[in-house]
C-alpha cells in the first residue's frame, strides 16, 4: 500500500474525469481513488490522499488560492493543472502552496512524473511553472537575483537542468537549488510569519503602519 | 494643394511682370518722345530692370517662393530705377508713360507684399512710393501731375494689398484642402488596417472551421470512434493548435505570430511531436515578413526535432518586449549535438534559419551537447 500513490482529481469536466482515470488505470504505482467536480465536494467525501490534482479554473468560479488552502488543510499535497497557462492564477496558486502545476496535453510521462514528485514531497518546477515565473511582471513579485532570473528563463525554454547548466557555466547541482530557492520565495510571499523573529519583524511593521496612520 | 496655389501664384505675378514691362514698348513707340537727360541711361536702366526680371523669376519658378534676399534686391533695384529714371526725364514728363518704372515699382510692391514678412512689405511700399514722389517733385507744378503721381502712388498701395488679401485666402484655403486630404488619408489607412485585421481573422476563424470545428462535428455526429488512433491523433493536432491560437496575445484576440507559430505546432503533431507553447505579450504588429520568417525558421527547427533529436516532445517559448523585440526559441531534450564537431552544419541550422533570420534583420543562435539536448534561440530585430 505504501508504494501505492492515491490520487484525488477535481475537474469540472465530468468527461475528463472519466478519461483521467482510463489514463491512469494502467500505471500501477498511482490509483485515482475519488473524482469531483469540486474542493466542497472532495472535502465532503472526507476522502484522504497523497496527491490532488486541481483543475486550475473551476467553472463554480471559485478562488484558485483558496481551492489550494482547503485541500492542504485535508493533508494533501496539490498539483495543479491547466490548458491554458493563466499566469496569474498560476502563480497564485503557488503562493498558496501549491507543490506544482503542468499543463493539460496528452503527454502521461510528465504527468506522472510530477505526480510522483509531488507525492514524495517534491515541488517539481515543470517548465510551465517556470515559465508562468518567469512572465510574472508584478509589483509584488518577490525580488530574483540575475542569476535566478537567467536559470528560470533557460528552464521555462524547456532546457533540461544540464543544458542550463552548461549555457550559464554552472553545476546542474546549482540550477537545481536555485529553481528551488525561487520556489520557495514565492510559498514565502503567501505563507504568515512562521518564526518568532519573522513575528517580531510582522509586529514591527503593523506598529510601524499604526503610527503613521494615527 | 499648397504646391500647387504656390506655383499658380508665381507664374502669375510673372505675367504680370512681363505686362507690366511689356506696355512701355508700344507707349513709348507711339509717343515718340523718348529722349531723357543722360544719353541713353533710362533704356540701358529698362534692359538692365528687364534681365533682372527674367533672373528673378527664373528663380521664383524654379522654387515657388522667394526668399527675402532675392525681394530686398528687386525692391532696391526698382526704387533707385523709379528715382533715376524720374529724375532723367525731361521737366514735365516724369509723369508720363515714359517712366516706365512705375509698373514694374508696383510689382516690385506686390512681391514683397506676397513673400515677404510684414515689415519688410510696408518697408518696401514706403521706399518705393518715396523713390516715384522725390524723382517726379520736380513736375509736380505741370497741370495734372499732382493727380497722376498721387494716383501712382495710390495704386501701387492698393495693388499691393488687394494682391495680399488674395493670396492669404488662396493659401488658407489650400491649406484647409491638405489638412482635409491628410484626414481622409488618415481614415483611409484607419479602414485598411481594419480591413487587413479583419482578414486575419477570417484566416483564422477559416483555419478553426477546418481543424477544431470539423473534427467536434465528426465525432458529434456519432458513429465515429474517438478511440480510434487517427481520432485520437487528430484531436491532439488540433488541441495543440487551440492551445496556441489563445495564448500569448495581450488581449483576447489572437495574434498574427501566435495563429502562424500555432499552425507551425498543428503540422508538427500531424508528424508525432509534441510541441508544448509558451507564449506571452506577443505584439500585434509585428511586420508579415518576420512573421512568415519567424515560422519558417521555427518549422526547421522542430523539423530537426523530429528527425535528429529522437524525443517526441519540444518546447517552443515565444516572448515580447515593450520594445517591440521578440525573442523565439525552439529546444528539446533529446539527443543533442557536438557544436564543436560542426554537426550543427549537417543539420541544416545553420543554413536556412540563419538565412532567414539576417533576411528580416534578426539573429539566430544554437546551443547544444550530446546528451543534453538542443535549444535555437531566435531574436528579431538583432
Amino acid at each position: 500500500m505504501a508504494d501505492v500513490i492515491t490520487v484525488a482529481a477535481i475537474d469540472d469536466d465530468r468527461m475528463l474525469l472519466q478519461g483521467m482515470g482510463a489514463w491512469l488505470a494502467p500505471v500501477p504505482d498511482i490509483r485515482l481513488v475519488i473524482s469531483v467536480t469540486s474542493v466542497a465536494e472532495f472535502e465532503r467525501a472526507g476522502v484522504g490522499v497523497d496527491v490532488a490534482l486541481l483543475d486550475l479554473n473551476l467553472r463554480n468560479g471559485s478562488d484558485p488560492g483558496d481551492n489550494v488552502r482547503a485541500l492542504l488543510a485535508c493533508g494533501a499535497r496539490v498539483l495543479v493543472m491547466s490548458v491554458i497557462p493563466d499566469t496569474e492564477h498560476v502563480i497564485a496558486t503557488v503562493e498558496a502552496g501549491a507543490s506544482g502545476y503542468v499543463t493539460k496535453s496528452n503527454d502521461l510521462d510528465a504527468l506522472t512524473e510530477a505526480i510522483r514528485e509531488v507525492a514524495t514531497g517534491g515541488s517539481p518546477i515543470t517548465p510551465e511553472l517556470a515559465f508562468a515565473l518567469s512572465r510574472d511582471v508584478r509589483a509584488r513579485r518577490p525580488n530574483l537575483s540575475p542569476k535566478e532570473t537567467a536559470v528560470l528563463g533557460h528552464y521555462a525554454a524547456g532546457m533540461t537542468l544540464e543544458a542550463v547548466a552548461r549555457r550559464m557555466d554552472i553545476a546542474p547541482g546549482t540550477v537545481r537549488e536555485y529553481l528551488a530557492r525561487i520556489k520557495r520565495k514565492y510559498e514565502a510571499v503567501g505563507r504568515p510569519a512562521y518564526t518568532k523573529l519573522e513575528l517580531a519583524q510582522r509586529l514591527r511593521e503593523d506598529r510601524l503602519e499604526l503610527d503613521t496612520l494615527s | 494643394m499648397a504646391k500647387r496655389t504656390e506655383r499658380a501664384l508665381v507664374r502669375g505675378l510673372a505675367a504680370v511682370r512681363v505686362a507690366q514691362f511689356v506696355s512701355f514698348g508700344p507707349a513709348a513707340l507711339t509717343a515718340k518722345t523718348n529722349t531723357y537727360h543722360w544719353g541713353d541711361l533710362a533704356l540701358w536702366l529698362y534692359a538692365a530692370a528687364l534681365v533682372w526680371s527674367v533672373v528673378l523669376y527664373t528663380h521664383g519658378l524654379r522654387r515657388h517662393w522667394f526668399e527675402t534676399r532675392w525681394i530686398v534686391a528687386d525692391v532696391v533695384f526698382m526704387a533707385g530705377a523709379a528715382a533715376v529714371v524720374g529724375l532723367a526725364c525731361l521737366p514735365g514728363r516724369s509723369f508720363t508713360w515714359d517712366n516706365w518704372t512705375t509698373g514694374p515699382a508696383t510689382g516690385a510692391a506686390v512681391l514683397a507684399v506676397v513673400y515677404g514678412r510684414r515689415w519688410l512689405a510696408a518697408a518696401s511700399m514706403a521706399l518705393l512710393v518715396t523713390a516715384h514722389v522725390v524723382a517726379t517733385r520736380g513736375d509736380l507744378g505741370v497741370p495734372g501731375a499732382l493727380g497722376s503721381v498721387t494716383a501712382h502712388a495710390v495704386s501701387l498701395v492698393g495693388f499691393s494689398i488687394a494682391a495680399a488679401l488674395m493670396t492669404g485666402s488662396l493659401r488658407a484655403s489650400a491649406r484647409r484642402s491638405d489638412e482635409l486630404a491628410q484626414v481622409a488619408l488618415e481614415a483611409q489607412h484607419a479602414e485598411s488596417t481594419i480591413r487587413a485585421r479583419m482578414d486575419e481573422r477570417t484566416r483564422q476563424y477559416r483555419l478553426l472551421h477546418d481543424t477544431v470545428l470539423s473534427t467536434l462535428s465528426a465525432i458529434g455526429r456519432g458513429g465515429l470512434d474517438h478511440r480510434r488512433q487517427e481520432v485520437k491523433e487528430r484531436c491532439a493536432r488540433d488541441a495543440a493548435y487551440l492551445r496556441g491560437l489563445i495564448t500569448g496575445g495581450d488581449d483576447d484576440a489572437p495574434t498574427s505570430l501566435g495563429a502562424a507559430l500555432s499552425t507551425v505546432i498543428r503540422d508538427q503533431a500531424a508528424l508525432d511531436l509534441d510541441v508544448q507553447p509558451h507564449f506571452d505579450s506577443l505584439p500585434k504588429d509585428v511586420p508579415d515578413d518576420v512573421v512568415a520568417a519567424i515560422s519558417a525558421a521555427v518549422r526547421e527547427a522542430l523539423n530537426n526535432v523530429a528527425k535528429h533529436a529522437g524525443t517526441k516532445h519540444a518546447w517552443l517559448m515565444a516572448t515580447g518586449s515593450a520594445d517591440g523585440s521578440l525573442a523565439v526559441s525552439v529546444t528539446d531534450r533529446g539527443a543533442g549535438v557536438d557544436l564543436a564537431a560542426g554537426n550543427g552544419d549537417g543539420l541544416g541550422i545553420t543554413g536556412s534559419i540563419h538565412d532567414r533570420m539576417r533576411e528580416i534583420g534578426g539573429t539566430a543562435t544554437i546551443h547544444s551537447a550530446i546528451g543534453e539536448g538542443t535549444t535555437v534561440e531566435i531574436s528579431w530585430p538583432t
